[in-house]
C-alpha cells in the first residue's frame, strides 16, 4: 500500500480537555477514506493536525512523508481543504473567490475554466452570501481542489444540505478521486460514509474503534442480515434448520428471518423448493449504524 | 498572493456600506457641522485658535481611530467566528498577510477620509495650511499604523463580531470626544486633558494637531504610537497565527 497518511497514536487536547486520545490509521494513495463518529468524537481536531492547523501533544504524523508540525506550508502546499464551518467573507463573489485561492496556489490555474468545469460560469459574479447551500458547497469543493493537490481534506462537506444536493456532491467527489485525489472525509452521516468510503474509521472519544471497508464493518461487527417476507399461509418454522440462521419468527402473515451474511441465498433457496416464492421477499443489511452501535454501545446520534 | 489577499479585502470594504458611512461619511459629517458652528474667527476657548483649524486635525484623526477601534476589529472578528480566517490559514495566507490587509485598509479610507475633510476645509472654510505638512503627514502615518495595531489586535481578542462592535464604539466615543472631538480641551478640566493625552486617541490627536498648528512635531506621541503599532501588531500577528 501505498500510504500518502499514516498517523501513530495522535494526541491532542484543549487546557482540560481530551480531544483526541489515541487516533492511529494509515491512508492509501487514490483512496476516499472516511473518518465517521459523532460530533465531539475527535474527528476535527485528527484532520486539523493532519493540515499543520494545530499541533498534537504526542504520537506521529506524516502526510504526504513530511511532519505537518514541523513544515506545515510543506504539506499544505500539495493538499486541499475544505474546513468545518468555515465561510467566505459574504460579499466576495464567485469568480473573485476562485481568482484569489488559485493565487495562493501559485502555479498558474484558468479560472475561466475551473469556473466551467465547477459549473459555476453562471454565478461568477454572485456574491458568496447569495449562494444556495449547494453552490457553496460546490464552490468550496472547487477551491479545496485548485490545482488537483494530492489529497483533500473534506469536513462535514454536506451538513445542511438537502438529499438531492448531498448526492451531486457526493458525485463531485467522487470525480476528484477519479481524478487521481485522494480523499479524506470527515462526516457523522453513516449514510455518507457508506456511499463514498472506501475504508472507514470509526471515531469515539477520541480513539478509533473500528477501521475497514463499509462492507466489511457491517458484515463483521453489525450483526445479522434480516429478512421479511409475507408468510401467506406457510410456516416458515422450518427455516430454523437452514444452516446461518439464527431465528425465525413469525408476525400475523409477516415472517421474519435472521441470521449470519451467507444464509440468504439459503434461505432463499430453501423457500423456492418448497414452491414458497413471495414476491416482497426483502433483506435488510446492517448498517455503519448498527456497527457503531455495537463497538460504542450508543447510537450515532446521540 | 499577499498583494491579491490585499487588493480583495479593498474590494470588500468598498461593498460594506456601514463601514463607509461610519469611516467616512460620519466623521466628515461632524467635521462640517463643528466647523461651520465655530467659525473662521480665532477663538479665545480654543487657545487662539480658529474652530475649522481646530476640528480639521482632530476630525481627520477620527476616521483612522475609527477604523481602528471599530471597523478592523468588527471585520477581522466576523472573520475569526465565521471561519474566513481559518479558510485563508488553511490556504497558506500568512497572518503577516491578514495584518498587512488591515493596514493598508486603514490607510486607504484614512487617505480618501482626509483628502475629503481638507477639500471641504480649504474650499468651504478656508482652512489655514499646515505649518509643517510633514509632521502631519508622519502623525497621520504613524497614526495609521498604532490604530491598525489596536484593530487587529481587539480582532483577534474579542470573542464575536458583536462583543468587537461594542467595544468598539465605547472606546471610539469615550476616548474621542474627551480628546478633541466634542469640546475643545481648554473646556474640559485639566485631569480630564492629561488623562486623554496618555490614550491612544490623545496622542494621535497631538501628532497631527500639534504640527500642524506649528508647535513641532510631538515626538512623545509619535514613540508612544510606534511602541503601540509594533506592541499591538505583534501581539495579534502570533495570535493571528494560531486561529
Amino acid at each position: 500500500m501505498d500510504a500518502v497518511i499514516s498517523v501513530e497514536h495522535c494526541r491532542k487536547s484543549y487546557r482540560d480537555v481530551l480531544a483526541v486520545e489515541d487516533v492511529s490509521f494509515t491512508v492509501a494513495r487514490g483512496e476516499i477514506f472516511g473518518l465517521l463518529g459523532p460530533n465531539g468524537a475527535g474527528k476535527t481536531s485528527t484532520v486539523e493536525c493532519l493540515q499543520g492547523l494545530r499541533r498534537r501533544d504526542a504520537g506521529t504524523v506524516e502526510v504526504l512523508g513530511t511532519d505537518p508540525d514541523r513544515r506545515p506550508d510543506r504539506v499544505r502546499r500539495r493538499i486541499g481543504s475544505q474546513l468545518q464551518s468555515s465561510a467566505l467573507p459574504d460579499r466576495l463573489r464567485v469568480g473573485e473567490a476562485v481568482r484569489l485561492f488559485a493565487a495562493g496556489r501559485g502555479s498558474a490555474l484558468d479560472v475561466a475554466e475551473i469556473l466551467d468545469a465547477w459549473d459555476l460560469t453562471a454565478v461568477r459574479g454572485r456574491a458568496f452570501a447569495a449562494l444556495s447551500g449547494g453552490q457553496q458547497q460546490r464552490l468550496f469543493l472547487a477551491l479545496a481542489l485548485l490545482g488537483r493537490p494530492e489529497i483533500v481534506f473534506l469536513d462535514e462537506l454536506t451538513t445542511g444540505l438537502d438529499p438531492q444536493a448531498r448526492r451531486s456532491t457526493w458525485d463531485l467527489v467522487r470525480a476528484a478521486r477519479d481524478n487521481g485525489t485522494t480523499v479524506v472525509l470527515v462526516t457523522h452521516l453513516m449514510e455518507e460514509a457508506e456511499a463514498l468510503c472506501d475504508r472507514v474509521a470509526i471515531v469515539d472519544r477520541g480513539r478509533v474503534v473500528a477501521l475497514d471497508s463499509p462492507g466489511m464493518l457491517t458484515a463483521r461487527l453489525g450483526g445479522d442480515i434480516t429478512m421479511t417476507f409475507t408468510a401467506d399461509g406457510h410456516d416458515p418454522a422450518h427455516l430454523a434448520a437452514v444452516p446461518g440462521v439464527s431465528s425465525v419468527r413469525r408476525t400475523g402473515e409477516v415472517a421474519t428471518v435472521a441470521g449470519a451474511g451467507d444464509c440468504v441465498v439459503r434461505v432463499a433457496s430453501a423457500l423456492a423448493e418448497r414452491g414458497v416464492t413471495p414476491s416482497d421477499f426483502r433483506t435488510h443489511h446492517p448498517t455503519l449504524e448498527d456497527v457503531f452501535l455495537a463497538t460504542t454501545g450508543r447510537t450515532l446520534r446521540d | 498572493m499577499t498583494a491579491h489577499v490585499i487588493w480583495t479585502e479593498i474590494k470588500l470594504l468598498s461593498r460594506e456600506p456601514l463601514t463607509m458611512l461610519v469611516g467616512l461619511a460620519f466623521p466628515t459629517l461632524l467635521m462640517v457641522l463643528l466647523a461651520g458652528s465655530f467659525g473662521n474667527e480665532p477663538d479665545p476657548e480654543m487657545g487662539g485658535l480658529r474652530g475649522t483649524d481646530f476640528y480639521v486635525p482632530v476630525y481627520a484623526s477620527a476616521a483612522i481611530a475609527v477604523m481602528g477601534f471599530l471597523g478592523v476589529p468588527t471585520h477581522l472578528a466576523a472573520y475569526r467566528e465565521r471561519g474566513v480566517l481559518r479558510r485563508f490559514r488553511a490556504a497558506s495566507v500568512s497572518a503577516w498577510t491578514m495584518v498587512a490587509a488591515q493596514v493598508v485598509m486603514v490607510a486607504v479610507l484614512a487617505a480618501v477620509g482626509v483628502g475629503v475633510m481638507l477639500t471641504i476645509g480649504f474650499t468651504a472654510f478656508d482652512l489655514t495650511a499646515p505649518s509643517s505638512a510633514a509632521g502631519v503627514a508622519v502623525g497621520l502615518v504613524v497614526g495609521v499604523l498604532a490604530f491598525a495595531g489596536i484593530g487587529v489586535f481587539l480582532g483577534v481578542v474579542l470573542p464575536t463580531a458583536r462583543a468587537a462592535q461594542g467595544t468598539g464604539l465605547l472606546l471610539f466615543f469615550g476616548l474621542f470626544f474627551v480628546a478633541g472631538g466634542g469640546p475643545p480641551p481648554y473646556l474640559l478640566p485639566d485631569t480630564v486633558n492629561t488623562l486623554a493625552d496618555l490614550t491612544p486617541m490623545g496622542s494621535l490627536v497631538s501628532a497631527v494637531s500639534d504640527p500642524w498648528h506649528g508647535d513641532g512635531w510631538n515626538v512623545a506621541a509619535l514613540v508612544a504610537m510606534g511602541a503601540l503599532a509594533a506592541v499591538m501588531g505583534t501581539l495579534a500577528t502570533r495570535r493571528l497565527a494560531r486561529t
